[in-house]
């Protein structure tokens, strides 16, 4: 991975809770040399301070987290069209 | 020796009182499995890997460090007992008590980051110390070692990403009825009508109200109230689309945003909730409770362009629903 990510700082609430989730997945499913996995978690506190500032003044874009949230209850959804 | 920048002991009032504080606090260990091995793990180790460990003795009440300071080093504590706390220590936040083959202060340096919180001596204490360069060294040394802090990272990342979830799902979510809150409609609705115009596609908003809910509430009382608006959630929630955004607006009024919805689409929606709503028996304490909505339907960019106008346009075509007898929807009409 030579190209470096965008800087926290830029991103919209669903991107760094995004790209935190998939840190998150990525640390539990591969293998990492130490530095790696360190850098990746510091990145992953990065975004989440990120999301909880953005959270705070109130500049979300959720959609992603709430839709995923809400899949269960669509899955029982009658069809409405 | 001791890296951690002055040696701070506690008086025994002070002591007694701290001890005093952990009693009245139903104090939990809060060190995850992970740690507890990995403190293990080390002292276990500790004759192969002396040489990059000092000794730090600590009598009772002694400052192991202090929260807000950088760390410098990890602890393992080999002997004796500590306590973790944040804030004041003449009123502190017991966060857990840290016993023998316990790591602490470990994510300090991970993250390179401040002590997130104070940690006391309550016993004579006796610590393995193991400084930042000793730290990454026996990271890269030991395999072991350096997957446990791999599985100690990811974790803490987990529990770190959980918790912004529930916090996010807590600050837009209305907790009686499931929706989404008015708070998290308009962290959304401007930017839905941005996209929509750059798309050029519409966006149409329901605004749905009870009739007549003072008098419901006066009739049946508060709770049976609460318990029609949730069963109404519940229902709005199950007749909109993944990609709709249903809101509980205010009291008893319910707004619907449905993005790339042409107007028949959302006056078809509009009156599948009214029938439902009219088709709903509410079995409550005893009782069967029912109610009717009207529902305003306004469109963009036909009606309005802005939030703002967008609802004070279907607050009108509610209106017009009330007024022509309720348990019906409306919208503006084509000549304005």
């Amino acid at each position: 991975m030579t190209e470096s990510p965008p800087p926290v700082e830029t991103l919209t609430y669903e991107q760094a809770f995004a790209e935190l989730e998939a840190i998150v997945a990525e640390l539990e499913s591969e293998e990492h040399t130490l530095d790696e996995a360190i850098a990746r978690f510091e990145r992953g506190q990065t975004l989440a301070k990120h999301c909880a500032d953005l959270l705070d003044k109130a500049e979300l874009k959720v959609r992603q987290i709430t839709a995923s949230q809400t899949q269960d209850v669509e899955e029982q959804t009658e069809d409405v069209n | 020796m001791s890296t951690e920048a002055e040696s701070v002991i506690l008086s025994p009032d002070e002591l007694e009182r701290l001890f005093f504080a952990i009693e009245q606090t139903c104090v939990q260990h809060i060190v995850p499995q992970e740690l507890m091995q990995l403190g293990q793990l080390v002292a276990k180790e500790h004759s192969q890997w002396s040489r990059l460990f000092a000794e730090r003795h600590c009598v009772p009440g002694e400052i192991i460090f202090w929260e807000n300071v950088p760390g410098d080093s990890v602890y393992i504590i080999q002997s004796g007992k500590a306590v973790v706390v944040k804030g004041k220590l003449t009123s502190p936040v017991i966060l857990g008590c840290q016993g023998s083959g316990e790591m602490i202060g470990e994510m300090a340096l991970l993250e390179s980051s401040s002590r997130s919180a104070t940690v006391i001596a309550l016993e004579k204490t006796r610590l393995l110390e193991i400084s930042r360069e000793n730290f990454f060294k026996l990271l890269r040394t030991s395999d072991t070692f350096s997957r446990e802090i791999m599985r100690l990272l990811s974790t803490r990342l987990r529990d770190t990403s959980d918790a912004v979830q529930r916090e996010t799902m807590e600050k837009i979510r209305d907790p009686l009825t499931g929706l989404h809150n008015r708070y998290y409609l308009w962290s959304i609705f401007a930017y839905e009508l941005q996209r929509a115009e750059r798309v050029r596609y519409p966006v149409c908003i329901i605004l749905l109200d009870i009739d007549n809910f003072k008098d419901f509430n006066d009739t049946y009382g508060h709770p049976a109230g609460d318990q029609i608006l949730k069963t109404l959630g519940r229902m709005i929630r199950l007749k909109v689309r993944h990609a709709d955004i249903a809101c509980r607006y205010g009291g008893d009024e319910f707004l619907i945003v449905l993005p790339e919805a042409a107007l028949d689409v959302a006056l078809a929606r509009a009156e599948t909730i009214r029938a439902r709503c009219d088709d709903l028996q509410v079995e409550y304490e005893g009782q069967t409770l029912h109610c009717t909505v009207s529902a305003g339907v306004a469109c963009f960019p036909d009606h309005a362009t802005t939030p703002d106008t967008l609802i004070q346009a279907a607050d009108r075509a509610l209106y017009t629903a009330k007024r022509q007898g309720r348990n019906q929807f409306a919208t503006i009409p084509d000549d304005k």
